[in-house]
C-alpha cells in the first residue's frame, strides 16, 4: 500500500519541476525511494496536468492575445503546447521574471522554435501570435511616443517631388512587413462564428504591412500585392529609385524603371512613404 | 457592501464566478446575477477584487486550505481567509477537497524544509488515509471560521497512485465521514466520469446529493485523448442533464457558472445559461 503523504510529495515536486518530472518519466524507477511504485503513476497524465496548469498561469495573456488564444482552442493544442512549454515556464519564474512581457516574450520565442510549420495547425498559431504580438508593440511604440515624424510633416501630394530615378523613398512612421500564410482578419471572423468553421479557412498567402504613421496612436493593417511588399522590403530611406531598380534586375526582375516609380507613387498615394529627391 | 443573503428555503441563487465576464454581465443585468463568486487568493492579491460588493453580495471561494492534504497551510493564510470570510459576509467557504502543497521530498522526516508549494490544487490519492486526514483537517480548520466550509470535488484526470476507491465513493465517505456539505462542480464530475470511464447519468445518483449546498457549471474540452477542465467552453447540454438530476432530489443554495477564463465569452449565452437555470429551478 502506498503512503498517499508520499504520493502527494512525489505529484507535487513533479508539477512543481518539469526537469524532474521529465528525469522520471526517463528513469521512473527512481520514484521507488520515496515510496511511489512507478508501475503506478500515469506518466503521460501527470506530465499533461502540468501543461494545464502551465495554461491557466498564463490566462492573464488573454487580454493581450486574445486571438491566439482562440486559435489555441480551436485548434485542441493548447494542453499539449503548454506541457512542453512547461519545463521554460518553470526557468522563467525560478528567474524571478514573472512579469507580462517577460511571459509573452518567452512564450513567443518558445513557439518559434517549437512549432512545426508543416502543419497547418501549427502555422496558423504562429501567424496568429505574430500579428497580435506586432500589433501590441507598435501599439505600445506609439503610447510611448517612439515615432518621431508628425503627419503634418508629411509633404502634401501635390507637393511631391518630380519623379526621377534620384528619387528617395522613406518610411513614413514605422512599418513592418509580415508575410503570413492566413489573414488574421479573417481568422477573427471565422472564429467569431464558431471554432468549428476554422476547418473552411485554406492557406492564402498574405502581404500585410504593419504600418503605424508618425504621431498616430492608431495601426493600419496594409493588405499589399506581392510587388508593393517586395518594394517596401528595399525601402531603407537611403537608397534611390535607380538602386531599388538595379537590385531588381540583379534579382532577374527585369523592370522598367517606370513601373518601380509608378508602383512607389502608388505608396506615397496612401502616405506609407514619402519621396524625396535626393541631392546631387 | 452588498451580503449574501437565501432567499428563502427552498429557493436558489445564481451567480457566476469573478472576472471580467461576471463584471460586465452584471452591469448590463443587474437583475440576473445575484451574486459573484470570487477566490480569496484573488482578493489576496489584488485589494481592487472586492469593489465589486458594493453593488453585488459574494461568496467567498478558496484554494488555499489544502483540506485533503498532509501539509496543513500557514497559520498568516489561515487568519487572513478567516477576515475575508467576515468582511465579504460569505455564507460559507467553497475549498476543494484536493491538496495545493506537499511535503517537499529532497526533506527527511521532521526536516525544517519549506513544503512544494502549488498555485493550482490536485486530487488528492483516494483512499481511507486520505479521507481521515481530511476528516481531521476539516476538524480542525472548522474551528477557524465563523461559517462552515464546504468542500469541492476535484477533476480527476489519471489514476493516483495508492487510490483505492472511485471518485464517487471517495466523495461519498467524506461526506459521510466527516459531515461537510458539498459543492458539486458538475463540469469537474463530467471530467472525472470521460477520464475514468464511468457513467455519468447513472452514477450522479450515488453521490450524497442531499449534502450539495452549491453547484459549479463550467465546460472542459477533450485534449491528447482526455477531458480537461475549461472555464472559457460554456457547460455542456449533458451538464444541464445532471444538474437535472440533482435538482430532482436537493434545492441547492447556489449555482455558480465558472465562466472566467476567457475575456471574449459571449455575453448572450451566459445570460441564456444563467436564464435557463433560473427556469430549470422555478
Amino acid at each position: 500500500m502506498m503512503n498517499a503523504e508520499q504520493v502527494h510529495a512525489v505529484i507535487a515536486a513533479g508539477l512543481e519541476e518539469p526537469e524532474l518530472l521529465q528525469h522520471w518519466m526517463q528513469h521512473p524507477d527512481q520514484v521507488r525511494q520515496f515510496g511511489v511504485d512507478p508501475a503506478e503513476v500515469d506518466w503521460r497524465g501527470l506530465w499533461l496536468f502540468a501543461g494545464l496548469g502551465t495554461k491557466v498561469r498564463h490566462n492573464p495573456l488573454r487580454t493581450a492575445l486574445p486571438l491566439t488564444f482562440r486559435v489555441l482552442k480551436a485548434t485542441a493544442l493548447d494542453i499539449e503546447i503548454f506541457s512542453h512549454y512547461a519545463l521554460q515556464s518553470a526557468a522563467l519564474r525560478h528567474q524571478g521574471k514573472n512579469s507580462f512581457e517577460d511571459k509573452v516574450t518567452s512564450l513567443y520565442a518558445f513557439l518559434e522554435n517549437w512549432l512545426d510549420l508543416s502543419d497547418n495547425r501549427h502555422a496558423l498559431l504562429w501567424d496568429t501570435i505574430r500579428h497580435e504580438v506586432l500589433l501590441a508593440s507598435l501599439q505600445n511604440a506609439s503610447r510611448d511616443g517612439h515615432t518621431e515624424k508628425k503627419m503634418s510633416d508629411l509633404p502634401p501630394l501635390g507637393d511631391a517631388p518630380q519623379l526621377s530615378v534620384n528619387v528617395v523613398p522613406t518610411i513614413n512612421g514605422t512599418l513592418t512587413l509580415r508575410e503570413m500564410s492566413y489573414d488574421p482578419d479573417r481568422v477573427q471572423a471565422l472564429l467569431m462564428v464558431g471554432s468549428s468553421v476554422l476547418e473552411q479557412l485554406e492557406k492564402e498567402l498574405c502581404y500585410l504591412g504593419y504600418w503605424l504613421p508618425p504621431s498616430s496612436d492608431q495601426v493600419y493593417l496594409l493588405r499589399l500585392d506581392p510587388f508593393g511588399f517586395y518594394l517596401l522590403q528595399l525601402v531603407d530611406d537611403t537608397r534611390s529609385v535607380a538602386g531599388i531598380t538595379r537590385i531588381l534586375d540583379g534579382q532577374g526582375l527585369d523592370l522598367p524603371v517606370e513601373e518601380v516609380l509608378n508602383g512607389l507613387l502608388s505608396l506615397a498615394d496612401q502616405h506609407v512613404i514619402t519621396l524625396v529627391e535626393k541631392q546631387v | 457592501m452588498k451580503y449574501f443573503k437565501a432567499k428563502s428555503t427552498g429557493s436558489t441563487l445564481i451567480g457566476l464566478a469573478y472576472g471580467p465576464v461576471a463584471l460586465n454581465t452584471f452591469k448590463a443585468n443587474e437583475d440576473i446575477v445575484d451574486y459573484i463568486e470570487v477566490p480569496f487568493e484573488q482578493l489576496h492579491h489584488d485589494q481592487g477584487a472586492g469593489e465589486f460588493q458594493k453593488l453585488v453580495p459574494a461568496i467567498l471561494h478558496c484554494a488555499s486550505m489544502s483540506v485533503a492534504g498532509f501539509v496543513p497551510p500557514l497559520e498568516n493564510t489561515l487568519l487572513e481567509i478567516a477576515q475575508e470570510a467576515v468582511r465579504t459576509g460569505t455564507p460559507w467557504i467553497g475549498e476543494h477537497l484536493a491538496y495545493i502543497s506537499a511535503d517537499r521530498i529532497s526533506a527527511a522526516p521532521g526536516s525544517q524544509d519549506s513544503p512544494t508549494m502549488l498555485s493550482y490544487t490536485v486530487c488528492p490519492q483516494l483512499s481511507e488515509q486520505t479521507i481521515q486526514r481530511t476528516s481531521k483537517n476539516l476538524a480542525f480548520l472548522r474551528e477557524r471560521f465563523s461559517v462552515p466550509i464546504i468542500v469541492e470535488n476535484s477533476p480527476q484526470y489519471f489514476n493516483i497512485p495508492g487510490s483505492e476507491m472511485s471518485m464517487i465513493d471517495f466523495i461519498i465517505e467524506v461526506a459521510n465521514e466527516c459531515g461537510v456539505g458539498l459543492l458539486l462542480d458538475l463540469s469537474h464530475f463530467l471530467i472525472t466520469a470521460i477520464n475514468m470511464e464511468f457513467d455519468p447519468v447513472k452514477e450522479v445518483k450515488r453521490l450524497p446529493l442531499d449534502k450539495v449546498v452549491e453547484v459549479h457549471l463550467s465546460g472542459y474540452s477533450i485534449q491528447a485523448g482526455r477531458a480537461w477542465d475549461d472555464h472559457s467552453n460554456p457547460a455542456p447540454e449533458l451538464e444541464f442533464q445532471l444538474f437535472k438530476e440533482v435538482i430532482r432530489h436537493v434545492r441547492p443554495q447556489a449555482v455558480t457558472f465558472e465562466y472566467n477564463w476567457g475575456v471574449d465569452f459571449p455575453q448572450d449565452l451566459v445570460i441564456y445559461h444563467l436564464t435557463r437555470v433560473r427556469e430549470m429551478l422555478s
